[in-house]
């Protein structure tokens, strides 16, 4: 029924991530990000020098300079960039995804606040955003242990280059559902005579 | 949603661990392999004489269990039979093997670090051994008669973690390298336990080699984390890393030590170790053992020779119209993909090689064959001859 087409969630295809993405050439942008990311996610098992028995990303607590690595950001433009943080066991990825209205920023502040929730599940996302950016990964050693370290990139270049389509496609979504729903409030004004 | 990103449940017969292998020293007669399978246990296999791990028995003979946090380092004595092991929780323990009770006896050495130990080993003659920690120090350790126990006495110059330390076959000095990006070496001379002699004449060099605790030269070069440092059987030359995707050979002899730098393309390496005078083997990251070679055992000449997995792609098995159909709609229900991906490296070690032992012929000159062991958990054996290096000897 009508009632029912539009109360219909708009349709978020996760299946997306990974499948024809990998056949499109990466723009020099995404090249940048990629072999910064080879070379960051080299990382090794690493005791805390601060507190015994413990081990801690250095990339998070940052208490010894000479464990960090210089960040890098790779920006597009004003709008888009990656900051990638590094150090001897753990990195940081943050990104900021492409935001020019604020429906935009409203998407992506839901798309990333829904993936923070299941920070868990995800294994190598941060809960929180890093100041000035929309999403953060923090992949540990841990995770490059049992993962391979070339597929978490690809992972996250995957993630990168599809960001942006997925956030169109959610606006142009909320496009339409407004359309339908303001074309079937006005539908109880014809009907009555 | 990971789009095969995790690692196969690898049916390899080289994998020892599914967890991986951080550490592991074999004996004297390479009967037995002691290893770390990333845990806090040390799981000591019977090889049979064999180096590839189908050869050996299915069950580690025996797993000591005395750490509590991750084992980072083992080191066998092949002059004494013991076993050294140094883990995260700050401990260090050697083990002595007891024939009537078919057991490995523990004796904690009180190393007085208070952070993790990262990397131990024993000196040539085996009556001392250097442990690296995180506190910043290398405690020397040496067998008091008197109490019956592993007594330390500490070199403290390091300004941050040291990560690998390594003796000088005269059994006098170490040579260290950590993350305060530089490559030490370190007298670590002990009266009672070294010989007064001094067949290289290093006297000439350093003059305070006979001082403990003397840091003879510092190399700086690196600046980057050093993740490993090697002496070769000579004692005049010496190999670093550092994670800028450099190795460093350093040439002793002259008035001062001369020091080449090679920075190659790959990934940085995490091991290195001389097989000869002339010949080193280093790998990391990029999984696969590079060799490098100099023209003369002496002199400031290195070049990358080259890689020792000739990484062949690995063969697909032929597949019938049905199931590579039915493959295809398996990947788009699991993992969302349209066509099966690449599923493993064409590298033997599917992950970084964490550690390469060589084993040398009887006077210690000449490696031909090494073994190495990844965080991937395999652990596998490779021979320099068979793999086209040759005019690696002296």
């Amino acid at each position: 029924s009508r009632k029912s087409q539009i109360l219909q969630r708009p349709s978020f295809s996760m299946s997306k991530f990974g499948s024809k993405s990998e056949e499109k050439k990466l723009t020099p942008y995404l090249k940048a990000v990629k072999s910064t990311l080879t070379a960051a996610i080299c990382l090794r098992n690493f005791p805390s020098q601060v507190v015994e028995r413990h081990n801690k990303p250095a990339v998070e607590t940052q208490w010894a300079r000479e464990l960090l690595l210089a960040p890098v950001v790779i920006a597009k433009n004003d709008n888009e960039a990656v900051k990638i943080e590094g150090s001897i066991n753990a990195l940081r990825v943050s990104i900021k995804i492409k935001q020019l209205d604020k429906m935009e920023g409203i998407l992506v502040q839901r798309f990333s606040s829904f993936l923070e929730m299941r920070a868990d599940d995800f294994v190598i996302l941060r809960r929180k955003a890093m100041e000035g950016y929309d999403i953060s990964f923090l992949i540990t050693h841990y995770h490059t242990e049992t993962m391979w370290r070339d597929k978490l990139v690809d992972f996250i270049v995957t993630f990168i280059q599809e960001i942006n389509s997925e956030i169109s496609d959610l606006r142009l979504n909320v496009n339409s559902r407004g359309r339908k729903v303001a074309e079937h409030f006005f539908l109880q004004f014809l009907s009555k005579k | 949603f990971f789009s095969g990103v995790f690692c196969p449940l690898l049916a390899a017969m080289d994998r020892v661990s599914k967890r991986g292998v951080t550490c592991m020293a074999w004996n004297k007669d390479c009967s037995m392999i002691a290893l770390c399978p990333n845990s806090s246990e040390i799981h000591i296999y019977q090889t049979n004489g064999g180096k590839f791990k189908k050869d050996w028995e299915k069950t580690p003979k025996y797993i000591l269990g005395e750490h509590t946090e991750v084992v980072s380092s083992i080191d066998w004595c092949h002059a004494t039979n013991a076993l050294l092991t140094c883990s995260h929780d700050r401990n260090a323990y050697v083990w002595t093997f007891d024939e009537k009770k078919d057991k490995w006896i523990p004796s904690l050495v009180i190393l007085r670090i208070n952070r993790a130990a990262t990397m131990c080993k024993w000196s040539p003659l085996g009556n001392k051994f250097a442990v690296a920690s995180s506190a910043k120090v290398v405690p020397i350790c040496h067998y008091e008669e008197k109490h019956k126990w592993w007594v330390a006495t500490t070199i403290k110059k390091h300004k941050s973690t040291v990560l690998s330390v390594a003796w000088s076959p005269n059994n006098k000095f170490i040579v260290t390298g950590g993350t305060d990006y530089r490559c030490r070496i370190i007298s670590a001379y002990q009266e009672a336990l070294d010989p007064k002699d001094d067949p290289h004449d290093f006297g000439k060099i350093f003059p305070k080699q006979h001082e403990f605790g003397e840091v003879l030269a510092e190399f700086q070069v690196a600046k980057a984390w050093v993740h490993d440092v090697a002496w070769s059987p000579s004692g005049y030359r010496l190999a670093f890393l550092g994670h800028g995707s450099t190795i460093h050979f350093v040439q002793l002899g002259g008035t001062s030590p001369e020091v080449t730098s090679l920075r190659h393309s790959g990934l940085p390496y995490l091991a290195v170790e001389f097989i000869s005078d002339k010949a080193v083997v280093a790998s990391g990251f990029d999984q696969n053992p590079h060799v490098y070679v100099s023209a003369e055992p002496e002199g400031t000449e290195w070049k990358f020779e080259g890689k020792v997995d000739k990484e062949e792609k690995k063969v697909k098995k032929k597949k019938t119209k049905f199931s590579a159909a039915a493959s295809m709609f398996e990947n788009a229900a699991t993992r969302g993909q349209k066509a099966a991906k690449k599923t493993a490296a064409n590298t033997v070690h599917q992950n970084s090689i964490m550690e390469i032992y060589p084993f040398w012929d009887s006077n210690r000159k000449y490696a031909g064959t090494f073994e190495t062991c990844g965080i991937d958990g395999v652990v596998t054996f490779w021979d320099l001859s068979k793999a086209g290096f040759k005019n690696l000897k002296e």
